[in-house]
């Protein structure tokens, strides 16, 4: 009896790992492409032109972590992936973190995918990997976070056809902006903020107090990360609120941070400070809605996901270069445009279909 | 007699090899389903993948042996890869020869590892407070100091040599034009491709420590003294074993063993950030786990043991990648395969022994 139970649960975790691959097949059929790498230098160009010859491009996509900021990215670049015929390996590492990251490229590399859409988890730490992607003639595009310092026409991220991100400073500048509005232009700011050394973030907050500093009546009091964490942000909010008696305008810098912060200011009752937040996710809206954020920001993922595969496209096809740097635009809610039926489209989606 | 004897050869048997065993089964599978799975440079990449993961599960499995847990380790790592990078930016600025700043960061590296090392044998030890409890504090304290020391900040500007060591090969084979040693060959970029790497350093470095960790733990005093420990404390005292001195050097042990992951770290990824092992000390333990160590101590071992264990998991994680499965399966699989690890090794005997 015994020896059946344990031939049972031998046999059902091989049926459960044989069903999660089988189940999560997503094309029928597998071209099996060459898998040795032994043919010798002098067949490149048959090499090369085999692979023009296949149809079907596949694209490894790899996410920061798992965001409905990435999820509404992600199915806009499925559909421009199906509007132009090409297969899309989407992976999210379980955290922001560069050493979940990097084997998930290699994996991707060695499946060899004819490109790679990146954000970087980490701008140094993933240059290694990327450059691995580029010898094994995978060229890659970087979107949201770039590798580096952003500038691909030198030094050692020179490889890097394209970034294609939000310009992050003049979105923190209107931000800012639009906080000096609802203040009145005299107050506090608090920012709350995912990981030091996040470049995206960084600027963000930058071109946010840039705008603050013009104001001789008001100021940038105090800026925490939470790593990425919303019960963290509020935790820390919270903790700021409740040690510093002029806070008038808490805003986070994305998805989780503004979330978590937002949430400890109405979990206080202090409808006496204002709330703004960086990308609009469905929760964003809803209290925008509610009169909790006064201003929601919302880049556009979904831009970048499709002009990222689309450019990725037209350089295989025929090798047309896409600009080096594309700055993708932004679109701010606030209660007055919060209904409108054109803004609806800006909202991030929350699941994936 | 005879009976009894084939029944028990083929329990033991069975112990060691349905492991491996499993290993094998899923290998298959992701090579028949996944695509790019069953090709030398995937698996090698598997290898490389697991090396940091691996590193750490060999200190935790000298841990979990003697019956305690290490859970500083994931920000021990971290504050090695700081302290390290720290100093070899600072040194890549004054102009440093470059070989000397990568040895120097590498010594201060491991070195820096030792004191939280010590603390926790020493607490643990002398206080006599379980070693989770310990060690937990110790992972906030290594934590907190290593975000301190870095302003949060990943650390950069490291002297290229680092990176080319960190993803070097030892040997590279181009079809037109043989054999090279250590250095890639310069060819033009189109054709680099076919170049064919065999054996990146982190993995031939890994393979030393594994062989030496084993060789120590197997055949040596210090071996035997922590399986002693782990079986029967008291008993082990009174064999004459100092037994906090013994603890106290595990624990230490650990930490390093952390701190060689934190330099394959920064050698992979030329930076060094606080968080950098953040992410790993989970899948370390699960690895020692489903090595077959026993969570109580005194049974455990590194070959086959925690190898077979690190890499299922690096097989799981890089095979459902290459099947092009959300990484949320991952979990799931690990998960799953945890639980019946120790529920198979818990049943082995059971249903051998008792007849």
């Amino acid at each position: 009896m015994k020896k059946t139970l344990l031939l049972l649960l031998i046999l059902s975790l091989s049926v459960a790992m044989v069903y999660v691959g089988i189940a999560c097949k997503t094309t029928a059929a597998e071209e099996t492409t060459a898998a040795e790498e032994t043919t010798a230098a002098e067949e490149t160009t048959a090499a090369e032109e085999t692979t023009a010859a296949e149809t079907e491009y596949t694209f490894g996509f790899v996410f920061g972590v798992d965001d409905p900021f990435y999820t509404t990215m992600g199915i806009a670049a499925q559909k421009k992936a199906d509007e132009l015929g090409i297969k899309i390996i989407f992976q999210t590492p379980s955290k922001w973190n560069a050493d979940v990251q990097v084997p998930i490229v290699e994996a991707l590399i060695a499946s060899k995918v004819d490109f790679l859409i990146l954000v970087p988890d980490d701008a140094n730490a993933l240059i290694p990997v990327a450059k691995k992607a580029f010898d094994a003639g995978i060229n890659v595009i970087t979107v949201d976070v770039w590798l580096g310092d952003m500038d691909y026409s030198e030094g050692d991220d020179s490889f890097v056809l394209s970034h294609m991100g939000s310009d992050n400073f003049e979105a923190g500048q209107a931000m800012g902006e639009a906080i000096a509005e609802i203040l009145d232009h005299k107050g506090n700011v608090y920012t709350m903020s995912t990981l030091p050394g996040e470049g995206d973030v960084e600027l963000r907050y930058e071109g946010c107090s840039d705008v603050i500093s013009k104001y001789p009546e008001m100021q940038m009091i105090g800026l925490d990360y939470c790593d990425n964490d919303p019960s963290k942000a509020q935790e820390m909010t919270r903790a700021f609120i409740e040690a510093n008696s002029e806070v008038n305008c808490v805003w986070g810098t994305n998805v989780y941070s503004a979330q978590g912060a937002a949430m400890a200011v109405q979990n206080l009752g202090r409808t006496d400070i204002k709330c703004a937040a960086f990308d609009a996710t469905e929760f964003a809206i809803e209290k925008l809605r509610e009169g909790l954020f006064q201003m929601v920001l919302a880049q556009l993922p979904g831009e970048m996901g499709s002009m990222s595969v689309e450019a990725a496209y037209n350089f295989l096809k025929d090798g047309t270069k896409p600009d080096i740097l594309v700055k993708t635009g932004y679109k701010v809610f606030t209660s007055d445009n919060v209904d409108d039926p054109d803004m609806q489209q800006y909202i991030y989606k929350g699941v994936s279909e | 007699m005879e009976e009894t004897k084939n029944k028990v050869d083929f329990k033991s048997k069975m112990q060691k090899l349905w492991g491996l065993a499993f290993l094998i089964f899923l290998v298959i599978v992701y090579s028949i389903f996944g695509k790019g799975f069953f090709s030398y440079s995937s698996l090698q990449n598997i290898l490389l993948a697991s090396s940091i993961l691996l590193i750490i599960a060999i200190g935790e499995t000298f841990v979990m042996i003697t019956g305690g847990i290490d859970l500083s380790v994931a920000f021990t790592m971290g504050l090695s890869t700081v302290v390290a990078a720290m100093t070899m930016k600072a040194m890549n600025q004054m102009g440093i020869n470059a070989v000397i700043i990568v040895i120097v960061g590498f010594v201060v590296g491991i070195i820096v590892c030792i004191i939280p090392g010590f603390l926790n044998g020493l607490i643990i030890t002398k206080f006599g407070i379980p070693p989770i409890i310990v060690t937990l504090g110790m992972y906030l304290i290594a934590r907190g100091v290593a975000l301190l020391l870095s302003g949060g900040f990943p650390i950069g500007k490291q002297p290229s040599l680092l990176g080319k060591i960190g993803n070097g090969y030892l040997l590279y084979y181009l079809g037109s034009k043989g054999f090279f040693w250590g250095i890639p060959p310069v060819v033009a970029q189109d054709l680099k491709r076919y170049i064919i790497q065999i054996i990146p350093y982190p993995v031939i470095f890994l393979i030393i420590i594994l062989l030496l960790s084993h060789f120590i733990l197997s055949r040596t005093k210090f071996g035997l003294y922590t399986y002693l420990i782990g079986g029967n404390v008291e008993a082990a005292r009174r064999a004459g074993v100092n037994v906090n001195m013994h603890l106290t050097k595990i624990y230490i042990l650990s930490s390093i063993f952390a701190g060689l992951a934190g330099m394959i770290y920064c050698f992979r990824y030329t930076s060094g950030t606080a968080i950098a092992g953040e992410a790993r000390l989970f899948d370390a333990i699960a690895a020692v786990v489903i090595g077959g160590a026993s969570i109580t101590g005194g049974y455990g071992k590194l070959i086959p043991g925690t190898l077979i264990g690190g890499l299922t998991i690096a097989v799981l994680q890089t095979g459902l990648v290459s099947m092009g499965v959300s990484t949320y399966y991952q979990f799931l699989a690990v998960g799953i395969v945890i639980i019946l690890a120790v529920v198979i090794d818990k049943q082995i005997p059971l249903i051998y022994g008792k007849r």
